[in-house]
């Protein structure tokens, strides 16, 4: 016997990934998921990022790895609430595993809640978390190509960081190759060229923009 | 891998659906998915063999159709096929346009007996 099924197979994840998304909504909670290949620089990126906060505004986040909790020690000298989920085996975090984690973090307590993704340039574009904002880094040591090989996740995607620039003379990366490559696929992707490394540049329109994602979601 | 953690829910989709039918075995299972979703055919079944094991799906087969990432230009209304994931028109040029296939991932039918 044949039976006519048509059910989404993410519709499970989706439906929580909802109530995720109410709860950040009811707090004003603004959430940015962090999503690029290992060693891209989303921690730096973070601890950049928590530094120019701190005092303004209250930043909350999760750390998504496969095992270890590395990332989360890196996050802890800054004083911030810091939950640290270890998928092990599973290459991405989907909206059950953050539902969990957020029952350890008080979301009273913060403005913006940074979600770092495992990292992977496949499997995390498919999972919905119930984030406001999908941000993507890529740095210059991987290859300005990168956007053609994995179309869904530059697709998805509402923020580019182009990290490393500070390496750029060091590589064959084409900074306008890389960007031309992601608009094609996405052509309302919002682009940043940031170093987060020992002199950090670049960092003041991805702040201002994200001040201005926190002041929205504020009024909201 | 993503296909581990999508091989799991189409294993639950299915036994749900088997269970509320009264089957006794899965057969068989048709996937439509998206172009831009990645599915490996092969992996995914795979994995589907593995944690199907001792379920009334473990023989179960698994197809895979492939839909084109087709898209829909907001300027001149026409759809297209998506060439090299360029989203922009090819008859107006317009940028402005939305994915109007290529994002399913659907368990479309199964067979039970």
């Amino acid at each position: 016997m044949k039976i006519e099924v048509m059910k989404d197979i993410l519709g499970a994840n989706d439906a929580i990934a909802e109530q995720n998304r109410q709860a950040f909504k009811r707090q004003r909670v603004l959430v940015m998921n962090l999503m690029s290949s290992p060693g891209s620089g989303k921690t730096s990126l973070l601890e950049r990022t928590v530094e120019a906060l701190r005092g303004k505004v209250r930043v909350g986040v999760i750390e998504g790895d496969i095992e270890s909790t590395k990332d989360s020690e890196r996050l802890a000298k800054y004083e911030i609430p810091v939950v640290q989920i270890n998928t092990k085996s599973l290459c991405h975090l989907d909206a059950n595993l953050l539902s969990s984690a957020l029952k350890k973090i008080r979301l009273k307590d913060i403005d913006v809640l940074f979600i770092e993704n495992v990292g992977n340039l496949v499997c995390p574009a498919n999972f919905s978390l119930g984030e406001d904002y999908k941000v993507m880094l890529l740095s210059v040591t991987e290859g300005d190509e990168k956007p053609l090989k994995y179309p869904l996740m530059f697709r998805e995607a509402d923020v580019l960081i182009i990290n490393k620039m500070d390496l750029l003379k060091h590589t064959n990366f084409d900074v306008k190759e890389a960007e031309g490559n992601a608009l094609k696929i996405n052509p309302s992707l919002k682009v940043f060229r940031i170093s987060c490394a020992a002199r950090p540049q670049g960092l003041k329109g991805w702040l201002e923009w994200l001040m201005k994602c926190l002041e929205a979601k504020k009024k909201a | 891998m993503h296909e581990m953690s999508i091989a799991m829910q189409i294993l639950d989709i299915a036994m749900k659906e088997a269970k509320v039918n009264n089957a006794q075995k899965v057969l068989s299972i048709k996937i439509r998915a998206g172009e831009l979703r990645g599915i490996v055919s092969d992996l995914l079944t795979n994995c589907f063999d593995i944690i199907s094991k001792g379920t009334m799906a473990e023989e179960a087969s698994i197809s895979v159709e492939e839909l084109p990432l087709e898209a829909q230009c907001s300027t001149c209304g026409r759809i297209f096929r998506v060439q090299n994931y360029t989203y922009q028109c090819p008859h107006c040029q317009s940028k402005n346009v939305e994915t109007v296939q290529g994002l399913e991932l659907v368990v479309q039918e199964i067979e039970v007996q």
